[in-house]
């Protein structure tokens, strides 16, 4: 699956998302309920789960800009550190103490280019067709079923991680350890978000449906 | 069973990041299976997640740094990054000898990532498929016992932190009475 393409399907996920939390937070009798606000949590959470799966970058691209980095880190820490009359084991710590500072640093500005880059990316691929906007059932009474929304962004965000590990490795074995690393894993993740949040809303219909106070 | 007693107070910390990694690997297995249709149920994993994001927030409670990486690989990367500079800097100790030297062992730490990806996907490709973990009744029972056990220590802690720690544990068990709920029976 091409990247361009990941990012467009992620946009409809997005999309859907959004539709079906308005339609939660819209419908809903009570939206400071226990179900529904954690619902509404992990819907929420979701969307920066997508943004970040969509802001990876590749391994090239980090590994030249690494090199770059470190290359001249070290060149002028040992160069200095030789100035200063150390040698030997000396000048290998003060180096090492300067990569690991880096390191520090760059993760922890990862985060934050990651979810820059994601948006960015996202912003730029455009969003497909969606299809038929679906009937909206519970605008007048209240939240009766699951958003329609929720389910078909779930079947949109599985086919769409399924195609990124691509078909010949659709055996568990091998998508479990493809899960294991990014993209997949966020994609992971946000499936699992998904789903709790559908969850979430089954049991307070089912607690409705019992009439539970 | 002497490091899982419940009335050591220590090492729960540890015992909770054990189950963290124990129940993500559960978690993953299940929805993968949903994934290509072998089992097909999206609310067992959603649950069991569940209770891994709650002892998750109690692992946190006591401060432990419980790390979303592969900690194998991060090791083995490790090992080779800092290995290969301190051979190569006996031969000269110029700048840009060393320089090139720090850089030569980055680049061996990602070839030496990439080849361990590269194994493990091999043996996925060979493995063979086995049952669900998620169906086995007694990875419920074996959980609720230490977990329950973890609550109790935290419990009984001095620091009013970690006690918070035992409300989060008993919304894990919650959840996973949940996720019990929906095995199927009899079949």
């Amino acid at each position: 699956m091409s990247v361009r393409a990941l990012h467009a399907e992620l946009n409809a996920v997005r999309a859907l998302v959004g539709d079906g939390l308005a339609e939660v937070t819209g419908a809903a009798g009570d939206p400071g309920q226990f179900w529904i606000r954690s619902a509404c949590a992990r819907l929420t959470a979701l969307d920066g789960v997508l943004v970040e799966a969509a802001g990876g970058l590749a391994t090239p691209v980090i590994a030249a800009a690494a090199t770059v980095v470190s290359f001249g880190a070290v060149a002028l820490s040992a160069a200095l550190a030789q100035a200063a009359g150390l040698s030997g084991i000396a000048v290998l710590v003060v180096v090492g103490l300067v990569l690991v500072t880096l390191l520090g640093a760059a993760s922890r500005m990862s985060r934050r280019l990651r979810v820059a880059l994601g948006r960015r990316r996202l912003d730029r691929a455009g969003t497909p067709p969606l299809g038929a906007r679906p009937h909206d059932a519970s605008a007048h009474v209240g939240l009766i079923v699951v958003p329609d929304a929720l389910l078909r962004a779930r079947v949109r965000l599985v086919s769409a991680t399924l195609r990124q590990a691509g078909s010949r490795h659709w055996t568990v074995p091998e998508l479990r350890t493809a899960a294991r690393t990014d993209p997949l894993r966020r994609l992971a993740h946000a499936d699992l978000l998904l789903c709790q949040a559908i969850d979430c809303l089954e049991r307070y219909l089912d607690d409705l449906a019992k009439e539970w106070p | 069973m002497t490091r899982d007693d419940p009335f050591s107070g220590s090492g729960i910390a540890r015992r909770l990041f054990r189950m963290d990694r124990e129940l993500e690997s559960v978690v993953r297995d299940a929805q993968c299976r949903d994934w290509v249709a072998d089992r097909p149920d999206r609310v067992g994993f959603a649950r069991l997640g569940q209770v891994r994001h709650e002892v998750f927030t109690a692992a946190r409670r006591y401060r432990v740094a419980v790390p979303r990486v592969d900690v194998a690989e991060l090791l083995l990367m490790t090992v080779v990054a800092v290995a290969v500079p301190v051979v190569l800097a006996r031969w000269s100790e110029h700048p840009l000898f060393l320089a090139a030297a720090f850089v030569a062992g980055g680049w061996a730490a990602l070839a030496g990532r990439a080849g361990w990806r590269r194994l493990r996907r091999f043996r996925a490709r060979t493995a063979r498929v086995g049952p669900a973990a998620i169906d086995d009744p007694y990875l419920y029972a074996g959980l609720r016992r230490r977990i329950e056990a973890c609550a109790v220590a935290a419990r009984a802690d001095g620091s009013h932190r970690r006690r918070v720690a035992a409300t989060d544990l008993e919304y894990a068990l919650d959840w996973l009475a949940a996720a019990q709920d929906e095995l199927p029976r009899g079949a």
